[in-house]
């Protein structure tokens, strides 16, 4: 359980996160969306009591991190890969971790398996991959089988078997009553693996919902309809509140209006229908839709390349 | 991978933040990283063998003067100075070494409590310099002395003879505090590049410069520099203007003291 | 985001020739882009110009100055501002060594010396302008504070020597600067390269001034610090070099250790 009330940062002048106030419940995953310099890693690091907020507060599983007493048994944390001194094995870096908690070789050659490190356990981190980085970050938040796992961009560097790894770590985690809270820019990645999502733009809550309600409340769910006599159906749903785009010479998409409705309307007036669906947009549409004006960073056209 | 294993079980293996969890924790990093076994082991070998090579060109060029004891024995420990630089700079790592990783933040982030930290970090390389430099010193003390006593003519120099043991103790009690100025530099610089420099500027460069520039009627404030300080208690530049051994010796730790009391005020409240 | 356009007319080049020019620009487009510099640069100028304000001329010992034994004066600030060049010159290689950009930078300058040329060029000219300028106005200022306190007659570059221990003094830092780029181009590491510097320049000579018998002190006066430091000497002294002598011996010292630095660096994994 993660509970953030009106949190605010500052450096100087800028605003980096602006009075957030959300919660992340246990037991499912979470994810946690932005656009770059929407104030995540920000956010991220205030529950992990890294920054001091500029006020607002943050309670992990329920109280002040800093006053646990078991920190690692509460949050398990991923900031940046490779946050290892380069001449540090894997092995002694994770030990020298757990052994703030109490947590032996055993413990820490099991979680080196388990992210599947065995073969290189002993070796200076400085020659280690990307994704190799990313393990070893990995294995630090699931150390101390925390109650609360938070991860920033944790499929970073990863090959797709490690991503789906994750995934399945994510989900299993959670399922074990665990609150896991990770952000990440892969968007069909994030819809495949969280139940709930925060998204979050300039600083500010921009939405606090499920996947599925996120995606219906920012996007229209429309029908699609392919009919030789496109024209025609047309004008037939020609009403005020029904909008329609002509999508091609015999397709026509239509937002506002159920499937059931336009099947009666055509088959009453005659109209062959070839095709009939519903089409919902995508994660990353709704992402794009709901965050459009808090974008921090954006890109120009590609017409320079 | 493997996706099963971390269903096995749900006990919990984290158990409570414990000073003595973090004491362990920072005597892994400690001992886990090259550049610590390098600086001890040239810390041993300067300040042991400088002082016995001195003593032995001493004793082999020319014709040797007899010197007083506490001459003998400040010889011998010469290379004190240069260990000031060599554990200064492993004090400096202490902390400079996580932030230039980013490991700093793992830390802060499994020790929200900080300060424990900061002791945790102090205590290690405490337990591991003030031995260590004792033990190099008084070794070096007494090879010195054998290769001394060795040539004839000399009379033999002891821990009894005036002021011998001061010295011998003094320069190792001062480098292991000059490791503390610099794990407190290190601390609030949070920069290896800029601790390094600091250190070398306050305790190597400025008294040089005060020596040369300052101004007669404030040369006697060179005294109080924490080399000089320092110096004072071993003798490494002893002369008309310094302080008396201990309490230059309490101007030192006074300084490290301060710098440690500063490390922890920035760690606690700022930004990791 | 905006939508992909179209591309489809030819795609002119935008990359040019690999010249010298060219990363001598990049180069000083790393170095002014780095905060740290502009810190070092001023921590220098302060040093060098203000230890010559409060300082009395003649120093500690408060016999009336010669005017070579006053300009020497002006310029012991250089011995602290040295170490803020070596820092710096240090930092060149080793920042990049740390961050990892030295592969960047090698893979869009594969014939590599050009990179230490490039380094060295822009580098060597900035020290070496800002080391002139601030030991000149070291000695301008110090000449204007101190001056009339002392009721002696102006002391002013036409003096004997006057020219020679104040723009020495300048050389003598923008080439310890130098020397501080080879080591670390040599070493790699920050921490490791730094402390090799301080041990060279500073401790080391302190440490065998105390330790050897004054019979053996004859080769001091060859460590790279001493031998710079002859170049602005007030008088020649037996135990120190020629002024030149010992400045072209310090060169050499940098020489060689560039002349390594770019062995290492041509021949060797980046």
């Amino acid at each position: 359980m993660i509970e953030v009330e009106n949190l605010t940062k500052r450096y100087g002048d800028k605003v980096a996160v602006d009075g957030l106030t959300f919660s992340v419940a246990p037991g499912v995953v979470t994810g946690f969306l932005g656009p770059n310099g929407a104030g995540k890693s920000t956010t991220l690091r205030m529950i992990a009591a890294l920054d001091v907020p500029t006020s607002g507060r943050v309670r992990v599983n329920g109280r002040d991190y800093r006053s646990s007493p078991a920190p690692m048994a509460e949050l398990g944390l991923l900031l940046e890969a490779k946050a290892v001194h380069p001449g540090r094995s894997a092995r002694d870096h994770l030990l020298a971790i757990g052994q703030t908690a109490g947590i032996g070789k055993a413990r820490v050659n099991e979680v080196i398996e388990m992210v599947g490190l065995g073969d290189v356990a002993r070796k200076r981190v400085g020659g280690f991959s990307l994704g190799m980085g990313q393990r070893v970050g990995i294995a630090v938040a699931l150390l101390g089988r925390p109650r609360t796992v938070v991860m920033d961009e944790p499929v970073n560097g990863l090959d797709p078997e490690g991503v789906r790894w994750i995934r399945a770590l994510l989900r299993t985690l959670a399922d074990e009553g665990c609150t896991v809270f990770y952000s990440s820019h892969l968007m069909s990645e994030m819809a495949q693996t969280a139940t709930n999502l925060i998204v979050i733009g300039r600083g500010r809550l921009i939405a606090c919902s499920t996947v599925e309600q996120f995606i219906a409340k920012t996007t229209a769910t429309s029908v699609v309809v392919r009919s030789p006599e496109a024209a025609r159906l047309r004008g037939l749903l020609g009403r005020a509140d029904v909008r329609i785009a002509p999508d091609g010479p015999d397709l026509l998409r239509i937002d506002g209006i159920t499937p059931e409705e336009v099947g009666t309307i055509a088959s009453q007036a005659g109209v062959p229908v070839f095709d009939l669906r519903v089409e919902r947009a995508s994660l990353e549409e709704a992402f794009m839709q709901a965050t459009h004006d808090s974008v921090e960073y954006g890109a120009t056209g590609l017409e320079n390349l | 991978m493997t996706s099963a294993s971390f269903t096995k079980s749900t006990s919990p293996v984290a158990g409570n933040l414990t000073m003595g969890g973090v004491l362990r924790s920072e005597w892994t990093k400690f001992r886990s990283v090259r550049s610590t076994w390098w600086l001890l082991s040239m810390t041993v070998i300067l300040l042991v063998g400088l002082g016995v090579i001195v003593v032995v060109l001493e004793v082999n060029t020319g014709a040797p003067k007899q010197q007083p004891p506490y001459q003998v024995a400040q010889q011998i420990e010469f290379g004190a100075l240069i260990t000031q630089l060599v554990l200064g700079v492993l004090g400096i790592l202490m902390f400079t070494g996580e932030y230039g990783s980013g490991m700093i933040r793992i830390s802060v982030s499994v020790v929200p409590r900080r300060l424990m930290l900061l002791w945790a970090k102090l205590s290690v390389l405490c337990v591991v310099v003030l031995p260590l430099t004792l033990v190099s010193s008084v070794v070096a003390f007494m090879l010195g002395e054998f290769a001394w006593q060795s040539h004839r003519g000399l009379k033999p120099v002891g821990f009894g003879d005036p002021q011998v043991t001061r010295i011998v103790i003094g320069s190792a009690l001062v480098v292991a505090v000059t490791a503390v100025c610099g794990f407190g530099m290190g601390a609030i610089i949070r920069s290896t590049a800029g601790s390094i420099g600091a250190l070398v500027g306050i305790f190597f460069v400025l008294p040089l410069v005060a020596q040369a520039a300052l101004p007669r009627g404030v040369a006697g404030l060179a005294r109080f520099l924490p080399s000089n300080a320092g110096d004072a208690l071993w003798g490494g530049t002893i002369g008309p203007r310094s302080m008396t051994p201990w309490s230059g010796f309490a101007l030192l730790c006074g300084y490290a003291v301060a710098l440690v009391a500063v490390a922890a005020w920035r760690l606690r409240r700022g930004d990791a | 985001m905006p939508a992909a356009a179209t591309v489809i007319r030819p795609r002119e080049p935008v990359a040019g020739n690999l010249t010298m020019t060219r990363v001598l620009r990049s180069e000083w487009t790393k170095l002014r882009s780095v905060r740290s510099t502009w810190w070092l640069l001023s921590t220098t100028v302060i040093l060098t110009v203000g230890v010559a304000v409060f300082v009395s001329p003649g120093g500690a010992s408060g016999k009336p100055a010669s005017a070579a034994g006053f300009a020497r004066s002006t310029q012991y600030g250089s011995v602290l501002s040295q170490l803020a060049l070596l820092v710096l010159g240090v930092m060149v290689f080793t920042g990049e060594y740390h961050s990892g950009m030295i592969r960047a930078s090698l893979s869009v300058v594969p014939r590599r010396l050009l990179l230490l040329w490039g380094k060295l060029g822009v580098f060597g000219a900035v020290v070496l302008a800002l080391s002139l300028a601030s030991s000149v106005a070291a000695f301008v200022l110090g000449a204007l504070v101190h001056q009339p306190h002392g009721g002696r007659a102006h002391v002013w570059f036409g003096d004997p020597q006057v020219t020679r221990i104040v723009m020495g003094a300048g050389l003598v830092l923008a080439v310890t600067g130098i020397f501080g780029l080879a080591i670390g181009a040599i070493i790699r590491n920050t921490a490791a390269g730094l402390s090799t510097i301080a041990a060279i320049f500073f401790v080391l000579p302190l440490l065998l001034r105390l330790a050897l018998p004054s019979s053996d002190q004859g080769f001091l006066r060859l460590m790279p610090s001493n031998a710079g430091g002859a170049l602005w000497n007030a008088a020649l002294s037996p135990t120190s070099l020629s002024p030149w002598t010992g400045f072209a011996l310090l060169c050499g010292y940098t020489a060689a250790l560039v002349a390594v630095a770019a062995w290492r660096l041509r021949r060797g994994d980046a």
